[in-house]
């Protein structure tokens, strides 16, 4: 695996593209779970099974001409932080990550596209896009699963849709999501009734990694949260407006942040952010998303900071604890990777 | 206006349909009524624990005895198992274990019929040979006559019919 490539190519594609609502919308994802016919899920598969149906899955990867040259790798052959790093990157899962099962993953089209194998479920095709572009992410998946689907054959009930190992995702086995950025909701409060408020169109909030995890960073996940009785498109279009309505309510939380009487403390919270990201020695990585997320909102804000947004995102990415461990070449005690990460937030917002 | 199986009092605004010990149950509810029967909606909720809806179900279900000593033929995954994690073991566990994941994927999801995008190599089939249109023709009469119970039974055998005949094409 040619690492120093990954590691450069900080997905240039978060800023390329037709994506919309850029200022709140970072990322949308489509996720498909598909399992093989007559072959009992992962979960219940001994090694030499998990390792054929890996076989098999990447054998029709093959003959797909969309993924006949993307590259696989094998995550039995990688270290821990190698695994995390690509569970940083969001092309494995946390679950793929730390588990020792037979399992791999195919990275095509620039990174725009994963398909895991061995996951929770046999398949798990990811499509990205930057912005709130779901409808283009979901044709890329579509297109993708469908060439999969000519080579295996998938377990499938003409009532009930795609068999999955998890009875909430089946049917048809799809996750649309989009990950926001919600600084201003989260300062102002109204986060938790912005929230709240989606459950009665069948939406769910989740945090940066999904599933379970906290919200890193004044990010959070936006997806549906029912995959049964609705076509793919019907869930996109609500997940598709629900986003919408969320990154009204953060404009209008954002204008009443740049407006008096919050006007001086909200300067007071961005360029205190700025002063730490351009002097401090030593940033955790909880801080380190806090105070990018800070910073962000200062420039949607329009404050006159000399950065670009797009060096943001790409230290969200980088100050992660394996990017930095994978940067460096060695493994790092804590210390250290405040360190450094502080030493390499300074490098790349330039010398002051 | 069509009135509730319940109380026979309010206009039914709920439509329930799920096997219960082996008996295709349809079903007719006010709201207040599909409440008092532990119903719960995808939609008005917000958190819900799938270990409960799955223990919760089994209680109420009558095909407890029924279902209690299933076992997955294809994967060994057996219905304790199921019970504990909420997480199937195969494909063909949703056969074994339908008459539990009906009203499960029901309350889940607010509805128990795949309308999205289907297995394209079943969608290529041939035309049903003559014993599985025989066992349909059965199926529909079955229906009519209201004779559940036979129905469900012709339903999985239709159901298995239908999946060889996948498996077949499938591996040509």
């Amino acid at each position: 695996m040619n690492w120093d490539s990954l590691l450069k190519e900080d997905r240039r594609w978060m800023e390329d593209g037709g994506g919309a609502d850029r200022d709140v919308v970072i990322l949308s994802r489509i996720r498909l779970a598909r399992n093989v016919v007559d072959v009992p899920f992962p979960a219940r598969l001994d090694k030499e099974g998990q390792r054929a149906l890996l076989n098999r899955v990447l054998q029709a990867a093959r003959a797909a001409a969309s993924l006949s040259a993307s590259p696989f790798i094998d995550l039995t052959d990688l270290k821990k932080v190698e695994r995390q790093f690509l569970m940083e990157r969001h092309l494995i899962s946390p679950e793929m990550a730390f588990d020792s099962a037979e399992r791999g993953v195919v990275i095509g089209e620039g990174q725009k596209m994963t398909l895991m194998i061995n996951e929770e479920d046999h398949l798990r095709l990811q499509s990205f896009e930057g912005g709130r572009a779901l409808e283009a992410a979901w044709e890329r998946a579509d297109r993708i699963d469908s060439e999969l689907g000519e080579k295996l054959s998938y377990a499938f009930d003409s009532e009930w849709g795609f068999c999955t190992r998890c009875p909430t995702n089946a049917g048809t086995g799809l996750r649309a999501s989009c990950l926001l950025h919600l600084p201003a909701l989260v300062m102002n409060g109204d986060i938790q009734k912005v929230l709240d408020g989606l459950a009665s169109a069948g939406i769910t909030a989740r945090g940066f990694y999904g599933e379970r995890s906290k919200a890193f960073g004044d990010l959070f996940q936006i997806s549906n949260s029912t995959t049964l009785g609705h076509t793919e498109r019907e869930m996109i279009e609500a997940v598709g407006r629900a986003v919408q309505g969320i990154a009204r309510y953060e404009r209008q939380g954002r204008a009443a942040l740049s407006e008096a009487p919050h006007r001086t403390a909200t300067e007071d919270a961005v360029y205190r952010s700025w002063g730490i990201l351009r002097h401090a020695r030593l940033i955790s990585y909880d801080e380190a998303m806090l105070i990018l997320s800070r910073v962000r909102l200062g420039l949607q804000i329009g404050l006159p900071l000399p950065v670009d947004p797009a060096v943001l995102n790409s230290l969200m990415l980088l100050t992660q604890p394996a990017h930095l461990q994978m940067l460096s070449g060695s493994a790092l005690r804590i210390e250290e990777r405040d360190r450094m990460r502080a030493a390499l937030i300074r490098e790349k917002l330039g010398k002051p | 206006m069509i009135l509730c199986n319940g109380c026979a009092k309010h206009s039914a605004t709920i439509y329930f349909k799920g096997i219960v010990n082996g008996q295709m149950i349809k079903l007719h509810l006010c709201e207040s009524c599909a409440k008092k029967k532990g119903m719960v909606f995808p939609f008005a909720k917000s958190t819900f624990s799938l270990g409960d809806m799955v223990a919760d179900l089994a209680k109420a279900s009558k095909a407890r005895s029924s279902v209690v000593n299933t076992f997955c033929r294809r994967c060994g995954l057996t219905y304790a198992e199921f019970q504990q994690t909420s997480q199937l073991g195969c494909g063909r566990c949703y056969e074994t274990f339908a008459s539990v994941l009906e009203p499960l994927l029901l309350r889940i999801h607010g509805s128990t019929q795949h309308i999205g995008k289907t297995q394209r190599r079943t969608v290529r089939l041939p035309a049903p040979p003559q014993e599985l249109a025989r066992l349909k023709l059965e199926l529909q009469d079955a229906i009519r006559r209201e004779a559940y119970e036979k129905a469900a039974l012709l339903r999985d055998q239709i159901r298995q019919m239908e999946e060889r005949l996948t498996r077949q094409t499938g591996e040509a």
